[in-house]
């Protein structure tokens, strides 16, 4: 199913202009020499095309048509690659001319001798469309993975792409053909043994406090794009990502799946594969007061610090030692005043958050896990009245 | 004497019928036996209105005494109250006057008293409808990104309905003002009454200068010396001619042009090539949004191997080269008209390969002030604050990074990377950010509030905004 055509005329009568009823005279149709697809530019796809074509001296017509395909007709270029420039001895192109009512247009061409030239006709089509995905096989110890990278191509352009140089740096270039309405799926890049960090991750809302019930726990891998990693040359486009776990049966188990954004060089992708059941949190507000209270004549209360002492009841019923990360939301002006327990570290990653490292032991068999209690006291200078 | 209907024009534009001698508008419309071709056509187009000047040159031929002109059109929009003919090498010819018969609305005769027999060359003009112009540029820039090619194309359309033969092109840059739509007048056609008529005067003296101006620039119009052996084929892309008018800038296509109606032609530019631009990795949320955008940038000067003349506002479409012996489409994009001199910025969106990240990391209060009942009526906030700007790109890229911070404030403390105080809310660097690395900023701002702030009103507390669950 081809639509697009490009259609060697010669206007034999000389000076004959583009738009003459010369376009319909037929000479040869140049055989295609090579089709690049470059889908570099994230918003459209640019095809171009290389082919020989004899050339008179004199006039020539060329024509470009297509058909149930959607080109950008201002898109559409003719390079001239054997004979480019101004000199005399250059071939030109005069003038481009587009009829009325067709996909179609005309290039009026001048070769100063008879001739094979070489064009290059380039165009912005629509239709082709890409996107990422991932997929790693976690190994049985969760500490590595076989990671692959996979760009997908979509062709509903209506013009099956033949034989096409796919160009999607920084891969290398792909031959393939990619037919219209037909979907493909590359290799685009694969480390056998990606470093996985597994974590447990809890985000509870801010002032929401569900005590007894639990917040949710959710289980995370993180992956580096960095060299250290046997990546981080390039940013990891945002895309879908499986992963699958070996069960050591020889066989594999689907974990889960998330989106992940784009992931710039020297950055952490998180994988969230949804909440656990053996690691359990229960968060609590065990204070709240006010301190270094200022008032005003009428006694009412015009500044203050708060204090807020949160507790977090962590226990874990797994068989190994786990790493708890509560990304604690906050507001106004904030410091953590105190913590109390051990083997606990904390990250200011913004003002409106605190990561809380929790480290936890392996629960022993046959015994209830240790449960693990952090008090962390928060002070939040300066509030006015009404702020929480 | 009675005239028949000679070859009639598939778009009926421009039947012209000379009544030889005859002393008053007969009652039938009668038309030359042989028509007069058309000796020259000029189309001078305007892209800022629906709009194009037409001159056609015929030679007729005068009996002596009264003699009628009869111009008559279909399928074309014409404003008839802009119709005007005019004898600019001949003597002995008045054009007494012009009717617009009540029975049609697209015909105009003119009655032309000659002093003898003679034979003349006729300029009609008029105002028509459904030609257009635009400037199309393409842009194709080394790997490196430090030059690129640049051509401009003419592209001109013709949905008038009327065929133009070997026709001079002109096109004009620049906001003509008109008080009614052409195409709204040729369908409306002549009404004759107090406005109408006020309107064709007015017609008439924008038409008279426009046909002075037409003539100053006539000798740009030269047709293109045909080269040997190649029968008229011209071995050149057309030059086309640029010439400032008043505040309008003529482009005059070297040459002359078949354009059929419905169809469209592209004239290019020679190429200029190896002009030096500036590539820019910007970002400044109130003009763009909260996307990172490249851009190429330069400025119309000679410099930039530009600057002979005004670039019209068109569309660009952007390439560079992809380093494997390709190209990568780069984007497209649209300018608005550049004087010379004037900055070109060039806007590709967004490439995906550059991130910006904003965070707040401390928002501290301090620095009260009470009035004397002891209420808070100001106050300093001291906002901490990082960007990070993350390239993706295997090669250091220039990065302008346009910042705001609202109120009175200034700085108390800032990275070392150099800035401009922009104005009283906004900031900006001018950054290298490394290949495939990060880019860290990070500055203390004080923002007064209340009575701290300058030549502000106190305002009560603003509760902080609470964050999101």
């Amino acid at each position: 199913m081809k639509k697009t055509l490009l259609v060697m005329t010669v206007a034999l009568a000389m000076g004959a202009v583009a738009n003459a009823p010369a376009r319909t005279k037929l000479v040869t149709l140049p055989d295609r020499s090579s089709l690049v697809t470059s889908l570099e530019n994230p918003n459209a796809t640019l095809l171009y095309e290389e082919r020989e074509i004899p050339l008179q001296q004199g006039a020539n017509s060329i024509d470009f048509a297509w058909n149930g395909v959607n080109i950008d007709q201002n898109s559409v270029l003719l390079e001239l690659l054997t004979n480019p420039g101004d000199g005399d001895t250059a071939t030109k192109v005069i003038s481009t001319a587009f009829p009325p009512n067709e996909n179609a247009l005309t290039w009026e061409v001048f070769s100063p001798e008879a001739r094979t030239e070489r064009i290059r006709v380039s165009y912005v089509l629509y239709g082709v469309s890409k996107s990422t995905s991932y997929e790693i096989h976690v190994n049985q110890k969760e500490t590595a993975g076989d990671f692959r990278q996979y760009l997908h191509l979509s062709n509903a352009s209506g013009e099956n792409l033949d034989d096409t140089v796919i160009r999607v740096p920084p891969m290398d270039d792909l031959s393939r053909s990619v037919d219209s309405g037909e979907h493909r799926r590359f290799v685009a890049a694969r480390n056998k043994e990606l470093p996985i960090q597994k974590l447990y991750v809890a985000r509870p809302g801010y002032g929401s406090f569900l005590g007894e019930d639990g917040e949710a726990v959710d289980l995370v891998y993180e992956i580096a794009n960095k060299t250290e990693s046997a990546l981080g040359k390039y940013k990891l486009p945002g895309g879908k990502i499986r992963l699958f776990g070996d069960d050591g049966l020889e066989s594999s188990i689907f974990l889960g799946e998330d989106m992940v954004s784009d992931t710039p060089p020297g950055e952490k992708a998180e994988i969230t594969l949804g909440s656990v059941k053996n690691v359990v949190l229960k968060r609590r507000l065990v204070k709240d007061e006010q301190e270094n209270i200022r008032r005003n004549t009428g006694n009412s209360v015009v500044l203050f610090d708060q204090v807020r002492q949160l507790r977090y009841e962590v226990e874990n019923f797994k068989d190994e030692p786990v790493t708890l990360k509560v990304h604690e939301t906050l507001s106004g002006d904030w410091e953590v005043r105190e913590i109390t327990s051990d083997g606990v570290t904390t990250e200011k990653k913004s003002l409106g958050e605190l990561v809380i490292l929790v480290e936890l032991p392996a629960a022993t068999k046959g015994k209830p896990a240790d449960k693990k209690i952090v008090d962390v006291t928060f002070r939040v200078k300066n509030r006015f009245p009404g702020e929480q | 004497m009675v005239y028949t209907r000679a070859a009639w024009r598939r778009a009926t534009l421009a039947a012209i019928a000379l009544m030889l001698g005859a002393a008053a508008i007969a009652p039938a419309k009668i038309d030359l036996v042989t028509l007069p071709g058309r000796d020259e056509t000029e189309l001078t187009i305007y892209n800022s209105q629906d709009l194009t000047l037409v001159r056609e040159t015929r030679t007729l031929s005068f009996a002596k005494g009264k003699n009628e002109i009869q111009f008559s059109w279909a399928n074309t929009l014409i404003d008839p109250t802009s119709l005007q003919i005019d004898f600019p090498s001949a003597k002995g010819l008045v054009v007494l006057d012009a009717v617009y018969p009540s029975n049609t609305s697209q015909l105009v005769v003119w009655n032309i008293e000659a002093d003898e027999p003679t034979s003349a060359q006729a300029e009609i003009t008029y105002f028509a409808s459904g030609l257009s112009w635009s400037a199309d540029y393409v842009v194709k820039a080394n790997a490196a990104e430090t030059e690129f090619s640049l051509q401009q194309f003419t592209t001109v359309r013709n949905n008038s309905g009327e065929d133009f033969n070997d026709a001079v092109t002109r096109v004009v840059v620049g906001e003509v003002n008109l008080v009614e739509l052409i195409a709204e007048l040729a369908r409306r056609g002549i009404n004759v009454g107090q406005e109408e008529a006020s309107r064709m005067v007015l017609a008439d003296a924008v038409m008279e200068a426009d046909r002075m101006d037409m003539r100053k620039s006539r000798a740009m119009n030269a047709p293109a010396p045909s080269i040997a052996g190649f029968s008229g084929m011209r071995m050149e892309a057309k030059e086309i001619v640029k010439k400032a008018v008043s505040e309008y800038f003529l482009f005059a296509v070297e040459g002359k042009e078949d354009i059929a109606s419905g169809w469209g032609k592209e004239l290019p530019n020679p190429t200029v090539t190896a002009i030096p631009f500036d590539l820019s990795y910007e970002l400044d949320p109130r003009r763009y949004g909260d996307q990172v955008l490249k851009f190429y940038k330069l400025q119309n000067t000679e410099k930039h191997k530009l600057g002979k003349e005004p670039l019209p506002d068109g569309g660009y479409y952007v390439y560079s080269d992809d380093g494997r012996g390709g190209m990568r489409f780069e984007g497209n994009t649209s300018s608005k008209y550049v004087p010379v001199g004037e900055d070109i910025e060039l806007n590709l969106g967004s490439d995906g390969l550059v991130l910006f990240e904003e965070k707040i990391q401390g928002d501290a209060r301090g620095n009260f002030d009470f009035d004397s009942s002891g209420n808070v009526i100001g106050w300093d906030v001291t906002r901490t604050v990082t960007l990070e700007i993350k390239n993706s790109r295997e090669r250091e890229i220039p990065f302008k990074l346009t910042h705001y911070i609202d109120g009175d404030w200034e700085f108390a403390k800032v990275s070392d990377t150099g800035y401009e105080r922009v104005d009283q809310t906004s900031v900006r660097w001018n950054l290298k950010v490394p290949a495939s690395g990060t880019l860290k900023i990070e500055y203390d701002a004080v923002i007064h509030q209340g009575t701290r702030s300058k030549g502000i009103a106190p305002a009560p507390p603003a509760p902080m905004p609470r964050p999101r669950r």
